[in-house]
């Protein structure tokens, strides 16, 4: 593309689906998402890696940044988000592991608002053996609002869910911006 | 090849008050101001599409360059130094890892990382696009956790 003045050509454009022939204008965001998916490319590299070098780090490592990856979700660094949960998903050792980084891989993907682009995943998402919360966050993902204050409220009359979670998970981000939680 | 420019008229109006300083911060948005650019992409389309040599390919280039050309002159700049940026930030950690993994994997031919044959040979794996470096990382060293804990796709798409 650099050789064609920045023009899409036939592979971006099947790649991508961006019309053939059409310039691509790089935006402030676009450069933060060109910047954020090479940094989480490296991240992915390192841990991948390290965890060849020395068995069973990677695990920990992809652990370890999850508390950036929540705040890679809150300032919508969409990209970055995408490439910790990325991790979080290649290297979860169990069940509960998997599903607290698929959840940070939709949120990733809807950016905030968009939820069709996740649906049909989540909707074939089998949320019943997890525990409640992993429900609960399904309800949120797909839209299902109202069940899920209802859900929500249940959870933490039993104690499931604090409200330092509530107002520290990501998943209740889009809620809270709707005054919902 | 039929065509010409005589028709096309300079705003000379356009003109009135500008210093070479404005000339030299924005020639582009000088040059725009000056002549409307419309009818003249038109013509060059037109000759374009003249020219005996051109595959179809060329020919559909060459339009959609000009189409765009008036638009964002700037673009094709920032998205190499962008392309740059990207490169000579990520190539030059593959090729260390490479080079860490192969000597590790290997140490009688390749006895430090120093080694120059070592040098030669990630430059020979690791030279190329993001999917020559993912084949030799998941391929050839068996970093397999390396194929799905990054975005391959997203940053094929880059190149």
């Amino acid at each position: 593309m650099l050789h064609k003045g920045g023009l899409v050509d036939k592979r971006h454009s099947v790649s991508t689906g961006t019309e053939r022939g059409t310039m691509v204008l790089p935006t402030a965001e676009g450069v933060r998402e060109v910047a954020d998916l090479v940094g989480g490319m490296r991240y992915g590299l390192t841990v991948a890696v390290w965890d060849r070098l020395m068995p069973g780090a990677g695990s920990f490592m992809a652990s370890q940044g999850g508390t950036l990856l929540a705040d890679f979700l809150r300032s919508e660094r969409w990209a970055m988000a995408a490439a910790f949960a990325q991790v979080e998903t290649a290297f979860a050792e169990d069940e509960i592991s998997l599903a607290t980084a698929n959840v940070n891989r939709w949120l990733a993907a809807q950016r905030g608002e968009d939820l069709e682009a996740t649906r049909a995943e989540v909707e074939a998402w089998d949320a019943s053996r997890l525990p409640s919360r992993f429900s609960l966050a399904k309800k949120i993902l797909l839209g299902q609002d109202e069940a899920a204050i209802t859900h929500l409220s249940d959870l933490r009359s039993a104690g499931e869910i604090t409200d330092f979670e509530v107002d520290e998970w990501p998943i209740f981000d889009r809620l809270r911006r709707q005054d919902l939680v | 090849m039929t065509g010409g420019f005589d028709d096309l008229v300079i705003d000379e109006s356009a003109a009135d008050g500008l210093t070479a300083a404005d000339v030299m911060a924005d020639p582009f948005g000088v040059m725009s101001k000056l002549v409307d650019f419309g009818p003249i992409v038109e013509k060059l389309v037109a000759l374009a599409s003249e020219v005996p040599a051109a595959t179809t390919y060329e020919a559909a280039y060459a339009f959609s360059y000009l189409r765009f050309r008036g638009s964002a002159p700037w673009a094709p700049i920032v998205l190499r130094a962008l392309f740059v940026t990207a490169i000579s930030s990520i190539e030059p950690v593959v090729s260390r890892f490479v080079q860490i993994l192969l000597q590790a994997r290997d140490p009688s031919s390749f006895p430090s990382l120093a080694d120059e044959a070592l040098e030669q040979e990630v430059r020979k794996l690791c030279f190329g696009p993001p999917a020559k470096w993912r084949k030799v990382l998941v391929e050839e060293l068996g970093i397999v956790k390396a194929a799905t804990a990054v975005d391959w796709k997203a940053l094929e798409a880059l190149w």
